[in-house]
């Protein structure tokens, strides 16, 4: 423990260089300029600026983005206040209340509880991550290939049932995922998988090209598709963005029940952002009294304070997982692990081990983005909603042309646009059919990873699947899978027939 | 069962075409050219797996079509029903994608990229078809030289890339 503070001072050192601050300021810019941008989440944000971190020094390149991570989100939060279309699902809870309030005239309290609340929260949570990731990894060092592929299935099953509008969608997203996995030479074997005689296939199907692609083009195409019928409306920004004393008194227990359950929530693989965002607001909701009760609903600031909060603690309690066990958790953390591979950084628990100096640097930089995040933003809020006006056919071309270039530009390869444009028309189709994409995004990422997992498990145990199943972790994972597998569905019969008897009964009567 | 609706036949076409991509990694895994050393798991297996998950989901998604429960799409609901897809939008797009990505290593970063920043644009609506040209032009432009000037990424390069790298040192 005592050890973890000095390494966390040392990453404080290391990122208070003026030349690294000067990248942390650089990463918040462009973090909150593409995040303000419609359309645009966290995930993909970081996908598109990955090429220009390409040519800066490793611990440069992770200070750039951990400001690049809390400016994005924090961008997003603004368009969905101000324009009513969150670019991702955290922010989805945020435009309902929030775009209510500025409509109402109270977009400045709802941008500055959105932003501080999410620099109460990032805090906190920043905090956490701190103490939790380097026990996680001392734990997770004992842990076998086979719990890591108990911990994988896990993933699976709680990202692709827990998202979307039904449980066969996520499930199909997923399997989509692991397909495009499958793509290339078999690790182990060097067997060609998928590749259809495709040279430059061998080398599998990259990630960051998938994510651009599923996010940017997919979401240009799926826009394109309706846009005639849609209507795009900024509301403007009356004032400065500024809380008033009332306001403040109803956002910071929010702020703090909404970090208590974004947290966790990132955690444990509970499928992204989605679920603490809505929980973090049913809780406000309810919580709510006499006339605040009554503006939920058309614009209540508690339901703005909350699911932000519970959205930038998510964000960063998915960074648990992610650097302890090198096992993303949401889309956002996916690229984030991309990101760290392209620097031949592996996350995972020998990285507290083998690059101390890294982590630290990130936890640190993490703290500092989040800082000059509230100290830049909330005072230039005027010049970052500038940015919503610009024309659609304009932004749009834009976001393709910076969507086609960070597909190219990682391997220089047509092939890679060519797997861009099929994925484009892949994430279009996606959202026409309401199939959830992030679980996609887990299963190119973590597929393979399953694969080595398994065969590493039955290698050492040369054949015998009972290896799977061997020890308490695995053993707990897999039931706990069946209960969260199997009770839903019990439970919505159960009720479904206690109705139906309910209801006999009253007719019988 | 329910008579299935027009957007439901759309999402049977879905995931008809998901359940022939199963067969098709069925079929690949099956030819599969095994290592000649012992290996204790087959390359075969995972795909297997994946090819049988892909499967049953996308049966799963005909049985929910089916039984009338075809996807809502996102950001609809039913005060702003679904439309028809707006093909020819789309259509545009794709294509100046396409010859963005058939031409690009060989006619230059620049001209491929003014293509599709013009083509995206017009599909979305802009009007002013010359000015977005010039714009287009200008833009990508500026991207080229500060990727490859400011950032080190090579793009692919033309006449007019020589130019303009000309210009800027």
């Amino acid at each position: 423990m005592v050890d973890n503070f000095e390494y966390l001072l040392d990453g404080f050192a290391a990122a208070f260089i003026f030349s690294n601050l000067i990248y942390g300021f650089i990463g918040t810019f462009l973090g909150t300029l593409v995040g303000v941008l419609p359309g645009i989440g966290p995930a993909l944000a970081i996908g598109l600026l990955l090429p220009i971190t390409l040519t800066v020094q490793p611990t440069q390149a992770l200070i750039m983005f951990a400001a690049i991570y809390y400016g994005a989100m924090y961008g997003g939060s603004t368009t969905s206040i101000l324009l009513n279309t969150p670019g991702e699902s955290g922010s989805v809870i945020t435009a309902v209340e929030g775009n209510k309030m500025a409509r109402a005239g109270r977009a400045g309290a709802a941008l500055a509880t959105a932003a501080i609340g999410s620099f109460v929260a990032g805090t906190i949570a920043t905090l956490l991550l701190a103490m939790a990731a380097p026990e996680l990894a001392e734990i997770a060092l004992t842990v076998q290939p086979a719990g890591f592929l108990a911990l994988i299935i896990t993933a699976f099953a709680t990202v692709g049932t827990l998202l979307g509008s039904s449980r066969i969608r996520g499930i199909l997203s997923l399997a989509v995922g692991l397909t495009v996995g499958l793509v290339g030479a078999d690790l182990q074997s060097g067997s060609l998988r998928l590749t259809f005689g495709n040279r430059a296939a061998i080398d599998g199907i990259e990630t960051v090209t998938v994510i651009v692609a599923l996010f940017a083009l997919g979401e240009i195409l799926y826009l394109a598709s309706r846009f005639r019928h849609e209507k795009w409306k900024v509301i403007p920004v009356g004032g400065r963005a500024m809380m008033n004393k009332r306001d403040f008194k109803r956002s910071w227990k929010p702020w703090l029940r909404g970090t208590a359950i974004g947290f966790p929530l990132g955690v444990i693989p509970a499928g992204g952002s989605e679920v603490p965002t809505f929980l973090s607001y049913a809780v406000e909701n309810n919580l709510a009294k006499g006339e605040n009760k009554r503006e939920f609903g058309n614009g209540a600031i508690e339901g703005v304070a909350g699911p932000e909060a519970a959205n930038n603690a998510n964000a960063a309690g998915a960074l648990v997982p992610l650097l302890a066990l090198g096992l993303p958790t949401s889309a956002t953390a996916a690229v984030v692990l991309v990101a760290f591979q392209s620097y031949s950084i592996q996350p995972g628990p020998l990285l507290f081990m083998t690059n101390p100096e890294l982590v630290w640097a990130l936890i640190a930089s993490l703290f500092i983005g989040n800082t000059l995040l509230l100290i830049l933003n909330l005072p230039f809020i005027r010049f970052w909603v500038k940015l919503l006006y610009i024309p659609r056919p304009y932004l749009y071309a834009g976001i393709a042309t910076f969507a086609l270039l960070g597909a190219y530009a990682l391997n220089n390869s047509i092939f890679d646009l060519q797997i861009a444009l099929a994925v484009g028309v892949v994430g279009y189709l996606f959202r026409r059919f309401a199939v959830p994409i992030t679980p996609m995004v887990i299963g190119v990422i973590l597929g393979p990873l399953a694969e080595l997992y398994y065969k590493r498990a039955l290698q050492i145990s040369q054949g015998d699947h009972g290896v799977l199943l061997d020890g308490p972790l695995t053993k707990s994972l897999y039931i706990m899978l069946i209960l969260l597998i199997f009770i839903p569905p019990i439970y919505s019969h159960l009720r479904k027939n206690g109705k139906r008897n309910s209801k006999a009964n009253i007719d019988g009567r | 069962m329910n008579k299935v609706s027009q957007a439901g036949k759309g999402e049977l076409v879905f995931a008809g075409a998901l359940f022939l991509v199963s067969l098709v990694v069925f079929w690949d895994t099956h030819g599969l050219v095994l290592p000649t050393n012992n290996t204790v798991v087959s390359p075969r297996t995972f795909p297997y797996v994946v090819a049988s998950l892909l499967m049953i989901a996308s049966i799963g998604i005909a049985i929910e079509v089916f039984r009338g429960r075809a996807a809502t799409p996102e950001g609809t609901n039913s005060d702003f029903p679904f439309q028809k897809a707006d093909l020819k939008t789309m259509l545009i797009i794709i294509t100046a994608i396409g010859i963005h990505t058939f031409l690009l290593e060989k006619i230059g970063y620049i001209i491929a990229a003014t293509i599709s920043f013009w083509g995206v644009a017009y599909a979305f609506g802009a009007k002013k078809i010359i000015k977005i040209g010039i714009f287009a032009f200008f833009f990508s432009s500026l991207v080229f030289f500060s990727f490859t000037n400011l950032l080190d990424i090579q793009l692919p390069n033309w006449i007019i890339e020589d130019l303009i790298s000309k210009v800027g040192s």
